[in-house]
């Protein structure tokens, strides 16, 4: 997301004189990205169609407020996870928030049955883990995986210190490496941490 | 202590680095929002009309409500010297004082006389 700044800056300002279109530009250069980081934390693609709508109507509704001489991307992150994370608390009164989550993210079927089973198997079994990890620490993961968004970029969308980000993929990690090696799922037992 | 440091530096990525990402991106492949989801942005942001929502209102408050201020509508300025004021605000002040003062001034007058 980092790429093309100017061009973003350049279409912030158009979005500040009311330019529809050029929100329509900036839509169409981010709403994978945004849709995709909603989905990963919501698990759910109706929500998540509206957080990608949401998100940009506060783009247009607060263009003024963002500063064109930074990046637009963490700005546009940091909206999508504060929205996801409070549509999802607000779900969760009322539905189990995991339940079936893994089933709605079924991927399509290829040519080799077997194989494509086997890797699915292992992508769902991890993904599973990934879910059962603590908000705050998935959507870490989420950021730094999937994005790959650096751990400064996740602190700005998070809202919270460097170290508390690193803190939390450790954590997850951790977690993580329990989880596979409980399912047998054959990661190397030496994982490598630095204790100073 | 513990050193984070290896997730500043994506170079010392291991085999569960590589599992959680390849986990990820695998479920997250082909995902993408309808096409008729910008048409409803754009619906929502013409039916609404001109550039508006909360940070341009808030704004806008905020300078009716310094216009307000400059005007001296709720704290008017004590141009003309009141005496009757300025002994109450003394009081106000300094009531504490007075109360102790009040409290003893019969006795002083007592010895007094």
């Amino acid at each position: 997301m980092a790429a093309g700044m100017t061009a973003d800056s350049r279409l912030i300002t158009r979005i500040r004189d009311g330019d529809i279109e050029a929100l329509g530009d900036l839509y169409e250069r981010y709403k994978a990205q945004v849709y995709r980081t909603a989905l990963a934390i919501t698990h759910d693609e109706r929500m998540s169609e509206d957080i990608l709508q949401e998100t940009f109507l506060r783009v247009y509704n607060y263009a003024d407020s963002f500063d064109t001489s930074r990046p637009l991307g963490p700005w546009l992150y940091r909206i999508t996870v504060n929205l996801a994370y409070s549509w999802t608390n607000r779900a969760k009164r009322w539905v189990s928030f995991f339940q079936g989550a893994v089933e709605r993210l079924k991927a399509p079927d290829h040519l080799y049955p077997e194989r494509v089973a086997e890797e699915r198997e292992r992508s769902q079994a991890l993904q599973q883990a990934i879910d059962t990890l603590p908000t705050p620490q998935r959507v870490v993961v989420i950021l730094y995986y999937l994005e790959d968004l650096s751990v400064s970029d996740i602190a700005y969308v998070v809202g919270v210190p460097e170290g508390t980000v690193k803190s939390r993929l450790y954590y997850a990690r951790k977690k993580l490496k329990e989880a596979i090696v409980e399912r047998g799922q054959g990661v190397k037992p030496e994982v490598v941490y630095d204790f100073t | 202590m513990i050193s984070h440091d290896r997730f500043s530096l994506r170079q010392s990525e291991d085999q569960l680095d590589v599992m959680v990402r390849w986990a990820l991106r695998s479920n997250m492949a082909g995902a993408s929002p309808p096409s008729h989801n910008w048409d409803r942005i754009r619906d929502r942001l013409r039916r609404r009309g001109k550039r508006g929502g909360f940070y341009q209102d808030w704004r806008r408050f905020r300078e009716f409500l310094d216009a307000l201020l400059k005007k001296d509508l709720f704290f008017p300025p004590q141009q003309n010297y009141c005496f009757e004021c300025s002994v109450k605000n003394s009081m106000e002040q300094h009531w504490p004082y007075l109360f102790v003062c009040q409290l003893e001034l019969p006795m002083v007058w007592a010895k007094v006389v």
